[in-house]
C-alpha cells in the first residue's frame, strides 16, 4: 500500500496509535517514517524507553499543574529524561504514571519478597489474610463447607486483630 | 586472601558468584537528587551501622582513594564505575575476606554484594541476607507494601536482588552455538554481558549472566530460577566439552598448549591477548588436556588487570611496561607447582 504522508512511495512502517481508545493508523514510506522520526529508533536505554511509553500514555500536562514531588522536588519530565526517581516519595506522587511501566518491566506491581522489620508483622499478617481467601474460596468451589467455615473464622479473627 | 584465591565449586565453568541487593534509606532523597551534606549523614549512617557491630569490615571513601586504587576496586568486581564519580560523598566497606561490599551513595543509597569462587547461590545469598538484615536494625528503609524496597531505577524495584554468575563458556563459543544459548537465556528472563556487567565486551569467552526481574516474587523463587538456568548453561558447555574430546583431538591439543607455551615464555602481553590465551588454557586445564602447573588459575583474571598490576609494580606504568609486567605475573604464576 501506499505512503498516507507523501501518497508516492511503498509504505513500509505501519504504525497505529492507541490513546485511550482513541485509534489513529499510519502507512509509511522509508523517508516519511525517518522525517516522522520512527525509522531506526532501537534506542534501548531505558530513559528513552520510559518517555517512548509515558509519552503516548497520557496527554501533555499544561505547566503549572505538573506534579512535583514534596521531598525531593523530581518532576515527572525529569523521570522521563533519566529513567531514575529521585526518592522513596516519588513513586508515590507519580504513582499511576509509574504503575504501568513497573507491570511492563517486571511483569507484576506486587513485592512477595523479604519485608524489613517495620513492616514484617503488618505485611506478613496480610499476606497471611491473602492465602486463607484463596484457600476459603477453594473450599468453597470444592464444598469442603467445614472446612470453609473454620477458614472464614481464622480470617475473621486475624481482621479482628489488625 | 580474596575470593578468587579461593576454589569454587564448578569452576570449570562459572569463576563467580555474586548476589547483590539495592536498598534506599527512608525520607532522604536518592543519590541523583541528594545534597553534599545528605550524602556525608548517609555514608556516615550506613558506615556506622555496620562498623560498630561487625569489627571485620574496613571504610573506604572515594575521596581518598588514587583513581589506580579505585580502578583496582573495579577490576577485584568489589566496586563499579559509577561509584567513582566525583559528585557527593561516597565510599565503599569491604571485609577482611573481600567477599562482601557495600558500595554507599552509588546509584542506590545502599549497594550490599557478596561474590563468591564457583557457583554458590545459595551461600552467596544467605551471606547478603544476613547483612541486610544486620543494616535494617539500626537503619529505615524506603520500602512499600506493594512495590517492595524502593530504587532509583524501576528495574531494582522489589527485592533489589540482582544474582549473577561469571562464566566461562569457550566450548560453546567455538562451535558457534553461542547465540542460540543467548536467545535461550534471553527467553528465561535474564541477560547475559560482558566481564564487567553493563555496557562492557565479552572477553576471553567470559561472560556474565543475571536475572532480569527483581519484582513479584520472593528471593528463594528468584535464587531457583537462577540456578536453573545457569545449571543448564554449565551442562551444555561441558556436553560440548566432552564431544569435543572424544577421539583424541589432535587441534584443540594443539591449540591450548600453544597457547600454554606462549603463557608461560612471552615478554611481553597485551591485556587482549592474554585473555584469549587465558581461555584456551583455562579450558585446556578443564578438559585434562594441560597437566602442567597449578590447577586454580582466577586470580590471574584480577592480577593482569592494568591497575592492579600497576598497583603490584608500584607505580602508573606506561603501555608497553604494563605489557612486560604482565607477562612476568604470568610466567612466575605458572611456575607454581600446586
Amino acid at each position: 500500500m501506499l505512503c498516507t504522508k507523501c501518497g508516492a512511495k511503498e509504505a513500509v512502517l505501519h504504525y497505529t496509535k492507541n490513546v485511550n481508545g482513541e485509534v489513529t493508523e499510519m502507512h509509511l514510506c522509508q523517508d516519511c517514517a525517518k522525517e516522522e522520526g520512527l525509522f531506526g529508533n532501537l534506542n534501548l536505554d531505558f530513559g528513552g524507553l520510559f518517555s517512548d511509553f509515558l509519552g503516548s500514555a497520557f496527554a501533555p500536562t499544561p505547566i503549572g499543574t505538573a506534579p512535583t514531588c514534596p521531598l525531593c522536588g523530581n518532576t515527572l519530565q525529569n523521570f522521563e529524561k533519566t529513567g531514575r526517581m529521585g526518592c522513596g516519595e516519588c513513586y508515590n506522587t507519580f504513582a499511576s504514571q509509574i504503575t504501568p511501566v513497573i507491570k511492563r518491566i517486571h511483569g507484576s506491581v506486587l513485592h512477595t519478597g523479604k519485608l524489613p522489620k517495620e513492616v514484617q508483622g503488618e505485611v506478613k499478617a496480610k499476606r497471611k489474610i491473602d492465602r486463607l481467601r484463596k484457600e476459603l474460596k477453594d473450599a468453597i468451589a470444592n464444598e469442603e463447607f467445614e472446612t470453609a467455615a473454620r477458614l472464614r473464622d481464622e480470617i475473621r479473627e486475624m481482621e479482628g486483630a489488625q | 586472601m580474596s575470593w578468587y584465591d579461593k576454589v569454587g565449586k564448578d569452576d570449570d565453568v562459572v569463576v563467580s558468584t555474586r548476589i547483590r541487593l539495592a536498598r534506599n534509606l527512608d525520607k532522604v532523597p536518592f543519590p541523583s537528587r541528594m545534597s553534599r551534606e545528605e550524602s556525608e549523614k548517609v555514608l556516615n549512617e550506613v558506615s556506622a551501622a555496620i562498623l560498630e557491630r561487625n569489627p571485620d569490615f574496613t571504610l573506604y571513601k572515594m575521596d581518598d582513594l588514587s583513581d589506580l586504587e579505585k580502578r583496582a576496586l573495579i577490576e577485584e568486581h568489589l566496586i563499579s564505575q559509577e561509584l567513582c564519580d566525583k559528585r557527593l560523598h561516597r565510599g565503599v566497606l569491604i571485609n577482611s575476606d573481600r567477599t562482601v561490599s557495600i558500595m554507599i551513595n552509588e546509584e542506590d543509597h545502599v549497594r550490599l554484594q557478596c561474590i563468591l569462587p564457583g557457583f554458590a547461590p545459595e551461600e552467596a545469598w544467605d551471606t547478603a541476607d544476613k547483612m541486610d538484615s544486620l543494616l535494617g536494625e539500626s537503619l529505615t528503609y524506603a520500602f512499600h507494601e506493594k512495590m517492595g524496597y524502593l530504587t532509583a531505577c524501576p528495574t531494582n524495584l522489589g527485592t533489589g536482588m540482582r544474582a549473577s554468575a561469571m562464566v566461562h563458556l569457550p566450548a560453546l563459543t567455538l562451535t558457534g552455538s553461542l547465540n542460540n544459548l543467548l536467545n535461550s537465556v534471553g527467553k528465561l528472563g535474564m541477560t547475559i554481558r560482558g566481564l564487567y556487567g553493563e555496557g562492557t565486551e565479552a572477553q576471553g569467552n567470559f561472560y556474565q549472566i543475571s536475572n532480569q526481574r527483581t519484582l513479584g516474587m520472593t528471593e528463594e523463587e528468584l535464587l531457583q530460577r537462577f540456578t536453573s538456568v545457569i545449571t543448564q548453561i554449565m551442562e551444555r558447555e561441558r556436553a560440548v566439552r566432552q564431544k569435543m574430546a572424544e577421539g583424541e583431538n589432535l587441534a584443540i591439543a594443539d591449540r591450548v598448549y600453544r597457547a600454554y607455551g606462549i603463557l608461560t615464555n612471552a615478554r611481553s602481553l597485551s591485556g587482549k591477548e592474554f585473555m584469549n590465551l587465558y581461555s584456551d588454557v583455562r579450558l585446556g586445564k578443564n578438559m585434562g588436556i594441560i597437566k602442567e602447573g597449578p590447577v586454580h588459575t582466577s586470580p590471574l583474571l584480577v592480577s593482569t588487570q592494568v591497575a592492579t598490576l600497576c598497583k603490584d609494580a608500584g607505580a602508573v606504568l606506561p603501555v608497553d611496561k604494563r605489557d612486560q609486567k604482565r607477562a612476568e605475573i604470568v610466567r612466575d604464576y605458572f611456575k607454581r607447582s600446586e
